[in-house]
C-alpha cells in the first residue's frame, strides 16, 4: 500500500466523522472479492449483489461505534458471511443454487470430448457444493478460494477453530466421495 | 511419527504451513501409506474444487449501496416523523385531561343527614332499593310514606 493510501482503519474514522464519501474507499477496496465470496456462498449473483450492498450499509451504519478489535476487513467478512448465512437459512434456496451454478458455461475447449469432460466435471463440482449446509460452504469456500487458514476463518466467523477444523474435514470428506468418479 | 490427520493435510494443501513442519509432514506422507493414500484423495478434492470458477465481473456497486443508505436514512426520519407523532398525541392528551380536572367541579358535598343515612347503611330501606322490601308497609302508610 502506498505511503499517502489511507489504511482502512483510517478510511473507517472518516467514515465514523460523518464523511461518508469515505465509504467509496472502501468499497471500491472491497467489493470485487466481497462478490466472489457472496456469490460462492449463495451461488447467485442477484443475492450475492443485494448482500454486499446490504453489508456495505452496516459498515456505514457501525461507523460511530467501529472499534478496531480485528482487522476491518475481518470485520467485513464476519458480516458479510452472516449476511449469506442468514440469506440462505431465510430463503432456503438450495435448490436454486445447484440450478443457478449448472447454468455457467464452461468455456470451450478444441477438443469436443474434453469439452465435455470439463462440463461433467464442473457441474458434478457445482452439485457437490450445492449438496453442502451453508456453514460447511462458507468453510470451504473460504479456505479453498480466499485462501484463509482455520484461525482466520474461525474470526471471520465466530466459531470455534475446532468447529471450523471438523466442518472444512466433513466437507472435504463429503466432496471426495461425490468427485470420486473424476479423480 | 503420528499419523498426519486431515486438519493438517488441509493445512498443508493451502499452504498455511511454516515450510519446516512442511516438509517434514510431506515426509511421513511420502513414507505411511494410508496417509498417502487420504492425502492423495484430499488433493484430488482439491484440484477438482478449481474447477468452481467465478468470473468476478467489474459491477460498481456504490451508487446502489449510496441509494439504499440514503433510503434507509428516509425511512429512519420518517419513523422518527411517526415517534414524534405519537408523543405529541400523547403529550396533548395528557394536556386536555389535566385542563378537564381543574376545570371540573364535583358536586356539593353531602349534608350531614345524607352522611348519616350513608354511614348507617339506610339506603337499602328506601323504596327503590334493591332489596325493596319496605315497599309494601310503606304503600300502607296512610301519610303516604316517603316521596316516590
Amino acid at each position: 500500500m502506498k505511503a499517502d493510501t489511507p489504511t482502512d482503519q483510517q478510511v473507517m474514522a472518516q467514515l465514523g466523522t460523518g464523511q461518508s464519501h469515505a465509504l467509496t474507499v472502501l468499497v471500491k477496496r472491497y467489493q470485487k472479492r466481497a462478490l466472489c465470496i457472496a456469490q460462492r456462498i449463495l451461488g447467485h449473483r442477484d443475492m450475492a449483489e443485494d448482500a454486499v450492498q446490504d453489508a456495505f450499509v452496516r459498515v456505514y451504519r457501525g461507523a460511530r461505534t467501529y472499534q478496531p478489535k480485528c482487522a476491518f476487513s475481518t470485520w467485513f467478512y464476519r458480516i458479510l458471511v452472516n449476511l449469506c448465512i442468514d440469506r440462505i437459512r431465510r430463503q432456503k434456496k438450495r435448490a436454486d443454487l445447484i440450478l443457478h451454478h449448472q447454468t455457467i458455461k464452461t468455456e470451450q475447449a478444441g477438443d469436443p470430448v474434453e469439452s465435455s469432460l470439463a462440463e461433467e466435471r464442473k457441474r458434478a463440482v457445482h452439485r457437490a457444493i450445492g449438496k453442502l449446509n451453508e456453514r460447511e460452504r462458507t468453510a470451504v469456500m473460504l479456505h479453498r478460494f480466499e485462501g484463509f487458514s482455520h484461525q482466520r476463518i474461525a474470526e471471520i466467523t465466530e466459531w470455534t477453530e475446532s468447529a471450523v477444523e471438523s466442518l472444512l474435514v466433513r466437507a472435504y470428506k463429503k466432496l471426495r466421495q461425490d468427485l470420486q468418479k473424476f479423480k | 511419527m503420528d499419523h498426519v490427520n486431515d486438519s493438517q493435510m488441509l493445512d498443508l494443501l493451502g499452504g498455511h504451513v511454516p515450510e519446516i513442519e512442511h516438509t517434514q509432514l510431506m515426509a511421513h506422507i511420502d513414507q505411511c501409506s494410508p496417509c498417502k493414500a487420504r492425502w492423495q484423495q484430499l488433493a484430488d478434492a482439491w484440484s477438482l474444487l478449481g474447477n468452481w470458477d467465478m468470473h468476478a465481473t467489474d459491477t460498481d456497486l456504490t451508487a446502489g449501496i449510496m441509494a439504499r443508505i440514503s433510503q434507509n436514512a428516509d425511512i429512519q426520519w420518517y419513523q422518527a416523523g411517526s415517534l414524534l407523532k405519537i408523543a405529541a398525541s400523547i403529550l396533548i392528551a395528557a394536556s386536555v385531561g389535566h385542563m378537564a380536572g381543574r376545570l371540573y367541579r364535583p358536586d356539593a358535598p353531602p349534608t350531614t343527614e345524607q352522611q348519616i343515612v350513608q354511614a348507617m347503611h339506610l339506603g337499602i330501606l328506601s323504596p327503590n332499593s334493591a332489596t325493596g322490601w319496605s315497599d309494601p308497609l310503606l304503600q300502607g302508610d296512610p301519610s303516604g310514606g316517603p316521596p316516590q
